[in-house]
């Protein structure tokens, strides 16, 4: 089964308990029944949220190598001075 | 450890999306056991926004992506094109399926 069945299969699994659960299946109380009718938008917030912070920790751990930076800067100019020396143009 | 601004940035992404995460949390699995009286019910909005906002702000988000008009590969000059592409075929690349062709064709 490709993967994107497999995603398919579990979308319709948990969907379909959803519907059925909020929809009155079950004799639920009604606290739990107002934390179960927004779960779908909850759950695509929590993604959502998840991402966001993935993305910011990775930039702010990033491994920046700044003395490396710098020696491959001054080999760029030093580079570009014998070059144009030689007669090439920019 | 990254520098300076970017830092700043990242840090400043993780402690926005927990804002977020911990308010929106609570306002959709702590709330409905809370008893209706207390006074923390004052600081969120009725249930059903818990719902409309997310949705209009992926709604909104939706707006920003774009593509390429369906004109872009028509400036390319003559001698870029191969010997199989004719003037009449380049008709046809104005579609997405030709689009798609063309970016693998083999010259």
């Amino acid at each position: 089964m490709t993967k994107l069945a497999q995603w398919l299969w579990a979308l319709a699994l948990l969907g379909s308990a959803w519907a059925a659960l909020t929809l009155g299946a079950l004799d639920l109380p009604s606290s739990c029944r107002e934390v179960l009718w927004p779960l779908p938008a909850y759950l695509l917030v929590s993604a959502g949220c998840y991402a966001l912070a993935t993305v910011g920790y990775r930039v702010a751990t990033f491994h920046d190598c700044e003395d490396a930076a710098r020696e491959l800067q001054s080999q760029i100019q030093e580079a570009r001075a014998d070059l144009s020396r030689r007669g090439m143009r920019f | 450890m990254a520098t300076g601004t970017d830092q700043v940035v990242g840090l400043g992404l993780v402690a926005v999306s927990l804002i977020i995460f911990i308010y929106y949390t609570a306002w959709v699995i702590l709330l409905p056991f809370i008893d209706s009286q207390h006074v923390i019910h004052k600081y969120f909005l009725p249930r059903a926004y818990a719902v409309a906002i997310p949705l209009a702000a992926g709604l909104l988000l939706l707006l920003f992506v774009g593509r390429p008009p369906y004109g872009a590969y028509q400036g390319r000059a003559t001698q870029d094109l191969c010997r199989h592409c004719s003037p009449s075929s380049m008709a046809a690349l104005q579609t997405p399926l030709g689009m798609k062709l063309f970016r693998t064709h083999p010259d």
